[in-house]
């Protein structure tokens, strides 16, 4: 075919070179292959919920006195794509004696000792350059793109510049696990006595460690996380819950399934900052009170009070809001620091129900209020920007963006299938609060902005439709979009591009 | 292979390729112009956003025998030679409210920015929320509040 210069099979696939992308793309679509099954051959989202579900840890019947008010939940979520704007993609040059690769890379050392296993060189001999890129939400951490173009290399005798195609992103791609969280707390006389939660998850890959360093040093990690897991180390160390509430306790399963899964968007947070919320907002309800009320009486650390305290003055919580449309409030605490969100969403019909060709609209986020409380803040406007991010990722989270999985494979294959926040669904109105600098420490923002933005959103839905929902994203039940071919693996390049000008 | 030219950031260019290449890789693989970028594919990400005859559109989706000799296509690199200054003042308006986060996405939303400026402005209309709305750019950074400042400043200075 015009352009192309080599085919490969590599254990990942079967990789085309030529002189430009779209003759590999045209290329790829001419493959005749002869596929093994998956590594998930046969399984849906219901096959996984299924086997999350039969790994759930039983709740503990906490003694209590009688009188006692329990409340349990149970909350799923999908699994959700990594993927960048950038696809995953690496420049490989590989010889008989020497590598070098270039890439976005998260861990680059890792990825080096990875490279040279792969191509079957000392790892002195593989030499990695990191360069600028486009995204990454947790997946640079491994090396995918740059393994795989140093194996193509090698196989093909020839330097390579590797990228994927779209289609396999969402596909292929690293995604955040599914996950369930189950919650019970036990409520006497305005006191929360016990508060429990277990969640329940599909294995997250560390493999790439907490970078060469952290991981040499993992032995030496407290006697009381000895016997846990990295995952559950990871869950133990990140996951706080900053309440009076009792005896508190929060433990996370995993389930060892073949599914490419990462690091994404504040790992388990999103996840459990969501649960934990929405179910305190049915615990206040329950005792009768007010969700921000009812927060600041129990909350136990200053910080988080503060940010809180600060989204509802700035955010003006308790204002009427009409019909279909609610606030919601949340807090979440970590990387050193606490965040806050006030969101007020439009859940009314005409909202709803906005036209758009080949996105989803639905419900619509149009005001977010965060303080950020980010210990010593160095850099302002940076700050914000990553709250701006967090917030946009949040909302995607919470109301529009996962993978579905069906017979094996995940059906999403672009950014018409696999909905993430666009300029319809950004809120209107975004105010991001910096508390002052405070400390000697900077706290970590990268991510800080995703999980109370998650929670205030679902708090703010629940709020505007009367419903509680328990699965993530909250349309994740409707699939918006016909699914692109598996074989050939990405639809053809269109030709019509002169009728949209504008 | 056939010989394809067109006017690329005010030079002529030539190139050697099959009809059917898409504008995308001859600007990107052939020519070595990587403002435009893959994010698709099939139209739909308009990550590649540049513009023709001052018109935006996505080169991805155009086939290079469909470029005619006379047409000029402009990449984000010829942007600022098209306002006879160092910046075109949307690029100025996105460095002033800093929105650029790993920046893939960013050549192509100043691209349609300015084409939807233009647009807005030959309606007789100043930029309203529904234009930025219809803004089909996808930034999975999520940087569209500072985007929609910028606009909102650039259009003030075009």
């Amino acid at each position: 075919m015009p352009g192309v210069t080599d085919v490969v099979m590599v254990d990942t696939g079967v990789a085309v070179r030529a002189a430009t992308f779209g003759q590999c793309i045209d290329a790829v679509r001419a493959l005749s292959v002869q596929w093994n099954p998956g590594s998930v051959e046969g399984e849906s989202d219901d096959t996984v919920l299924a086997r999350l579900k039969a790994a759930e840890l039983p709740m503990t019947v906490p003694k209590v006195p009688l009188l006692t008010q329990q409340l349990d939940m149970r909350f799923e979520f999908m699994f959700r794509s990594s993927a960048a704007l950038e696809p995953n993609c690496a420049i490989a040059d590989v010889r008989a004696d020497r590598a070098e690769v270039w890439a976005g890379l998260k861990s680059p050392i890792v990825a080096q000792v990875n490279i040279a296993k792969a191509v079957g060189l000392p790892q002195t001999a593989v030499k990695v350059n990191v360069v600028t890129s486009g995204g990454s939400f947790g997946h640079k951490l491994f090396g995918d793109g740059a393994i795989e173009a140093a194996k193509i290399s090698r196989a093909m005798g020839k330097p390579v510049r590797l990228m994927w195609h779209r289609c396999d992103e969402p596909r292929e791609g690293r995604t955040h696990p599914m996950a369930t969280s189950r919650i019970r707390a036990t409520v006497l006389a305005g006191n929360v006595l016990t508060f429990e939660q277990r969640h329940t998850s599909v294995k997250t890959d560390f493999s790439h460690g907490l970078g060469e360093r952290l991981t040499a040093l993992a032995s030496q990690l407290p006697a009381n996380l000895g016997g846990l897991g990295l995952s559950e180390s990871i869950f133990t160390l990140t996951q706080e819950l900053p309440y009076n509430f009792g005896v508190v306790t929060q433990l996370l399963n995993e389930v060892d399934l073949p599914f490419n899964t990462g690091s994404m968007r504040a790992i388990y947070s999103p996840d459990v900052a969501c649960a934990n919320e929405l179910f305190i907002d049915q615990l206040a309800k329950k005792v009768g009170q007010d969700p921000l009320a009812f927060r600041l009486a129990f909350l136990r650390n200053a910080r988080v009070k503060a940010v809180l305290a600060k989204v509802a003055q700035v955010g003006g919580w308790g204002r009427r809001m009409p019909a279909g449309t609610a606030q919601g409030i949340a807090v979440h605490s970590e990387y050193k620091g606490a965040t806050a969100v006030l969101v007020e969403i439009d859940c009314r019909p005409a909202t709803v129900n906005r036209p758009i060709r080949d996105g989803v609209t639905g419900p619509r986020v149009t005001k977010v209020v965060l303080a950020v409380d980010a210990g010593l803040v160095v850099n302002p406007t940076g700050l914000e920007a990553q709250m701006l991010g967090g917030i946009n990722d949040g909302i995607a989270l919470a109301l529009t963006s996962s993978n579905h999985l069906r017979a094996g494979a995940f059906l999403e294959g672009s950014w018409d299938n696999y909905f993430y926040t666009r300029q319809w669904n950004t809120p209107l109105t975004t105010q991001v609060v910096i508390m002052p600098s405070n400390g000697t420490v900077p706290g970590g923002a990268g991510e800080a902005g995703v999980p109370a933005t998650v929670a205030a959103t679902a708090c703010a839905y629940a709020r505007a439709t009367g419903t509680v929902p328990t699965r993530f994203p909250v349309n994740h039940g409707t699939i918006s979009f016909v699914p692109k071919t598996y074989v050939p693996p990405i639809p053809p390049s269109p030709t019509d591009g002169l009728s949209f000008t504008y | 292979m056939a010989k394809h030219s067109f006017m690329l950031n005010g030079q002529k260019v030539t190139v050697d390729v099959e009809d059917s290449v898409r504008l995308l890789w001859v600007l990107r693989d052939v020519l070595g112009v990587t403002g435009p970028k893959y994010g698709c594919g099939i139209n739909v990400c308009k990550a590649c956003t540049s513009h023709i005859n001052g018109k935006a559109f996505n080169p991805c989706s155009v086939q290079v025998k469909d470029i005619a000799e006379t047409d000029e296509i402009t990449t984000i690199e010829g942007l600022a030679h098209t306002s006879g200054k160092a910046l075109h003042p949307m690029q100025q308006a996105w460095l002033d409210r800093d929105v650029v986060q790993c920046g893939y996405c960013q050549p192509g939303q100043i691209m349609a920015a300015v084409a939807l400026v233009n647009l807005v402005h030959a309606q007789g209309r100043q930029i309203a929320d529904a234009d930025l709305d219809g803004i089909r750019n996808i930034c999975r950074c999520g940087t569209y509040n500072r985007i929609r400042e910028a606009i909102t400043a650039g259009a003030q200075t075009m």
